[in-house]
């Protein structure tokens, strides 16, 4: 058994690491509401803006638009990811289980990857994929004005076409205990997530300047908000990780700190126990 | 008086939400104003001063670019940006004016960079001309 001094040393080291593991717990609990909050004020407005494109759908089914345009004779597609991952470790299979989605869908010879966070960006590079690094520092804070800047970002891409199809992968909650790892497709606009309900038919619009007008600018603010939703949902699914991550690492602290407790009573007692047959030894000699 | 629903959504929540007699704004062709039983029309609007009158009592509030959308249920205002003529300070909104235009004097070529700008001075003048109505 190990003296009483090591395992004095290592019930602190322990207790030390339990305080680290509850205070970034907490941390992660209380970023995990605020992200939460702001996602909710955040959806109305959101909510809104897809409304209106249905609206516009309605009243003008057969709009073309660059945006609807699946370039499907195109030769050597190019394919975008958003890969959005966090910038530091600690959070339990949050990461690793976003590389492995983005591993499965991205194929490695016609995509660009676009990693939001510094984990997925170090682990793309290292494992050669093609990475444009434009956004990596945008993981601190989830604002709209961030997702804006991405929106504007990819829409210009696909216009010039630098790429051909944009997707996002992100963390989904699904419950509160299931996070998943999702891809979803976001340019071009597919028909068929702007399906026109019949019964849902409203009279004529008018359109100040013009349709095209309202809906390419309706575009951008869309794209924008679905980014931002991934963006926010990837932030508090982190948070969520971490939070776990966290409580079950104090918890096995606090395991760990009862069990080496009681080794150190024991190996006290030992000592003790030893120290006084040495003395009724040495008395039993004396005699 | 006949009334009809306003609601103004913004990113950060609904910025107002009530029943209201007449607003004004500014779409991309100019001044426009909306009454009671407004045809139904979706306008893009620019940053701009909005004017609420309810109850005879007028409202000033400043909106950023965004849309205005009418339909006979409600008027919804979609816009990034939404402050009160009250809230707003005016000297940080003539000093973003004035840093907004020396960037543009010095920016050449890159035309998405100018629009920006462009956007962010009008933003500003919009500011500025909303914080003196009270």
């Amino acid at each position: 058994m190990a003296n009483t001094r090591e395992i004095k040393g290592r019930i602190k080291g322990v207790e030390g690491t339990k305080k680290i593991t509850k205070a970034m717990k907490l941390i992660a609990a209380s970023k995990l509401k605020k992200a939460r909050e702001m996602h909710e004020k955040t959806l109305p407005f959101f909510k809104h803006i897809r409304e209106i494109m249905l609206d516009i759908m309605k009243c003008t089914p057969d709009m073309k638009l660059i945006y609807f345009d699946k370039r499907e004779k195109k030769e050597h597609r190019r394919k975008g990811y958003l890969v959005i991952s966090s910038d530091t470790g600690l959070n339990g299979g949050y990461n690793t289980n976003v590389i492995k989605e983005a591993v499965k869908v991205i194929d490695k010879e016609n995509a660009v990857v676009f990693p939001i966070g510094n984990v997925i960006k170090n682990y793309m590079l290292k494992n050669g994929y093609n990475v444009d690094t434009n956004f990596i520092n945008t993981r601190y804070t989830v604002t709209t004005i961030i997702a804006a800047d991405i929106a504007k970002y990819m829409l210009k891409s696909f216009k010039e076409g630098t790429i051909d199809e944009l997707y996002i992968v992100y963390t989904e909650m699904e419950s509160v205990m299931h996070l998943v790892p999702n891809t979803i497709k976001l340019l071009p606009l597919d028909n068929k997530d702007f399906k026109i309900k019949e019964s849902g038919m409203r009279e004529v619009l008018d359109f100040e300047p013009s349709a095209e007008v309202v809906f390419e600018r309706l575009t951008n603010q869309y794209l924008q908000g679905v980014l931002y939703g991934g963006m926010v949902e990837s932030f508090v699914s982190e948070h969520f990780a971490r939070m776990n991550a966290m409580d079950s690492a104090t918890t096995n602290a606090e395991k760990l700190s009862k069990k080496l407790t009681l080794d150190y009573n024991r190996a006290r007692q030992q000592a003790i126990t030893n120290e006084i047959s040495e003395i009724i030894g040495g008395a039993m000699n004396l005699k | 008086m006949e009334t009809f629903k306003l609601e103004v959504v913004t990113p950060t929540g609904i910025f107002y939400e009530s029943d209201v007699n007449y607003i004004k704004f500014e779409a991309e062709n100019g001044e426009m104003g909306v009454l009671p039983n407004h045809a139904p029309v979706l306008v893009a609007i620019k940053p701009c001063t909005l004017t609420i009158e309810k109850e005879k009592k007028q409202k000033y509030a400043f909106i950023s670019e965004g849309f205005i959308e009418v339909t006979p249920e409600k008027v919804s205002i979609v816009v990034h940006l939404a402050d009160w003529s009250t809230d707003i300070n005016a000297e940080e909104a003539i000093k973003a004016k004035r840093i907004a235009e020396e960037k543009l004097e010095s920016v050449s070529g890159d035309a998405s960079r100018k629009t920006e700008l462009k956007v962010s001075i009008e933003r500003a003048s919009a500011r500025i001309k909303t914080s003196n109505l009270r």
